[in-house]
């Protein structure tokens, strides 16, 4: 079914394949453009994470109040799919990227930081996210055209054990494709920080969509002001959560001072880059934190659409903030980083297009819909 | 004769309260009440209600707390007892965060419990609606609203006569 989220999907997939074919061209020989393609494939994933993480909660909690919301999550989940193919040219021209691929370097984390074993990993993870993004969403439309709520119990009791490999793969996965591209620094804390960026970048592109079919009159009986303001409080919440484990990883850090624990901070904190971190705790948490503060900035359409925007920008931004001092601290900028933010994000909105022509626009047939109807705060 | 306070209109249902609420509201009244046994939606816009008057109390206790707490901490360290830490600076800025964050809520929530006694009249020892015996169904299973004869728009017929619309008895309340 057509409608303002899923036209013409053939004009951004075109611009990405374009962008992006040439950028894994040339960055199978330059590490600084792979580190460019690396961000772009995890501003890609994550975005795609934090929306499979908004459906299995609803399912694992049987909320009512997310019904019509759901939909546009489970469409942006269907990203992962996608997922795997994009990771082709990392996995390829690792010793671009990670220095453990020396074993000198590796030394006894040899065990786990191996090509072979790095490889097989991601492949576990990048699967088992689009097995599980593919099934629910399935799930969820199957629901529309037979309207058995059977389905809905179904969904409801795989989604705690998907959950939990959810947790797991999406740590391990932080440790491996980021971590470990300084590969003598650890911290336990960053797949959770990794995930609080993923959740605030799936959140953001989720509440986007919402102001965007909130543009046609009709659909503002299903997706009323009240569903808005609950986008508004979510992105509230993740971007304080960000806020709350960033710091928390960095007070740790600081506090225990510990050369090998505070090389990753020194590195960011110098010449330029400090520069960009302080500018990173501005974009990522101050300003949108004041800007979804009053109601009225979760209640309003345009206000609320320009500030997924920006959080959509700054998510963009931490991911490469995490990744470019490891990889080349002093190449600032490439011209890979904007044709990754292009042709990643250009991929993003055609592959959600494809995704949003299945379906209803909203789980019509839910046994939970007149629950999310009737809500008001 | 003492002042009468004003009309008490007793409803059994939260769709008629918000009805009588709409039809007060309308009529132009500015000193009226909703009474509820428990927390009704709608009931702000059924009302008119204007956005909550303690959200700027709040955010300024809170900056304070924030402020404050930061300060002392500061003030301790740095002026009145300083003390090497862990090879620290006496300014230490991010050990300073958590306890600053702490006084911020501890600002936020005094002024919030602050505000709502202020905002509500609180406290005080006698409300006149506390003389109707039919009000005390107010904690239980019934809602109701309160108009003040104090009320430039209030008039005893036409007031009673709105409200009749809507609830199931209206009655005079003492002053």
């Amino acid at each position: 079914m057509a409608n303002a989220l899923s036209r013409r999907p053939l004009l951004p997939l075109t611009v990405a394949a374009v962008l992006l074919s040439s950028l894994a061209w040339f960055a199978a020989a330059d590490s600084r453009l792979m580190a460019s393609y690396l961000v772009g494939f995890l501003f890609f994933v994550t975005v795609g994470l934090g929306a499979l993480f908004f459906v299995l909660v609803q399912h694992l909690t049987r909320a009512g109040w997310s019904v019509t919301i759901r939909r546009r999550a489970e469409h942006l989940s269907a990203v992962l799919v996608a997922a795997p193919v994009l990771f082709v040219p990392i996995a390829c021209r690792l010793e671009l990227l990670y220095p453990w691929i020396d074993p000198a370097v590796a030394g006894h984390r040899a065990v786990v930081l191996n090509p072979a074993a790095f490889q097989l990993r991601a492949a576990i993870y990048l699967l088992l996210w689009a097995v599980i993004a593919w099934r629910f969403r399935r799930g969820s439309l199957t629901q529309d055209t037979n309207g058995d709520p059977a389905e809905t119990r179904r969904l409801q009791s795989l989604s705690a054990p998907a959950l939990l490999l959810f947790a797991l793969s999406l740590t391990l996965a932080a440790f491996d494709w980021i971590m470990s591209l300084s590969p003598h620094w650890y911290s336990t804390m960053f797949g959770v920080y990794f995930f609080s960026g993923a959740v605030v970048g799936g959140f953001a592109a989720i509440a986007l969509q919402a102001t965007r079919l909130r543009s046609a009159e009709a659909s503002k009986k299903w997706l009323t002001e009240h569903h808005l303001h609950q986008h508004g409080k979510l992105l509230f919440a993740f971007v304080t959560f960000w806020a709350y484990v960033g710091f928390s990883q960095f007070l740790l850090i600081w506090y225990a001072n510990l050369p090998e624990e505070t090389v990753w901070f020194a590195e960011r904190l110098a010449g330029p880059w400090c520069g960009l971190t302080v500018a990173l705790v501005l974009g990522h948490f101050i300003v949108p934190f004041a800007l979804l503060l009053s109601q009225r900035g979760k209640r309003h359409d345009r206000r609320l659409a320009a500030v997924a925007c920006w959080l959509l920008a700054v998510h963009y931004f931490d991911l490469f903030w995490l990744v470019v001092p490891a990889v080349a601290p002093r190449e600032l900028f490439a011209w890979g980083d904007l044709a990754a933010a292009v042709g990643f994000s250009a991929l993003l909105v055609g592959v959600l297009r494809l995704a949003a022509r299945g379906g209803a626009v909203i789980p019509e047939r839910d046994p939970r819909l007149a629950e999310c109807l009737a809500g008001e705060d | 004769m003492a002042e009468l306070y004003g009309l008490l209109a007793e409803y059994e249902s939260s769709r008629q309260l918000l009805a009588g609420c709409r039809a007060t509201r309308e009529a132009g009244f500015e000193r009226w009440e909703a009474h509820t046994p428990y927390p009704l939606h709608g009931l702000d816009q059924a009302m008119g209600l204007a956005p909550s008057r303690i959200a700027i109390p709040v955010l300024v206790m809170t900056l304070v707390g924030a402020a404050a707490g930061f300060m002392l901490q500061v003030w301790v360290s740095g002026v009145a007892y300083p003390l090497v830490v862990s090879g620290k600076p006496f300014f230490s800025w991010p050990a300073f965060i958590p306890i600053a964050f702490e006084t911020a809520v501890l600002g936020g929530a005094l002024a919030a419990v602050a505000g709502l006694f202020f905002y509500s009249g609180l406290p005080r020892w006698h409300h006149p609606l506390f003389s109707s015996r039919r009000f005390e169904a107010a904690s239980n299973d019934r809602f109701f609203i309160s108009v003040e004869a104090a009320d430039p728009a209030f008039d005893w017929t036409a007031t009673r006569e709105l409200l009749e619309r809507d609830a199931v008895v209206v009655e005079v309340v003492d002053g």
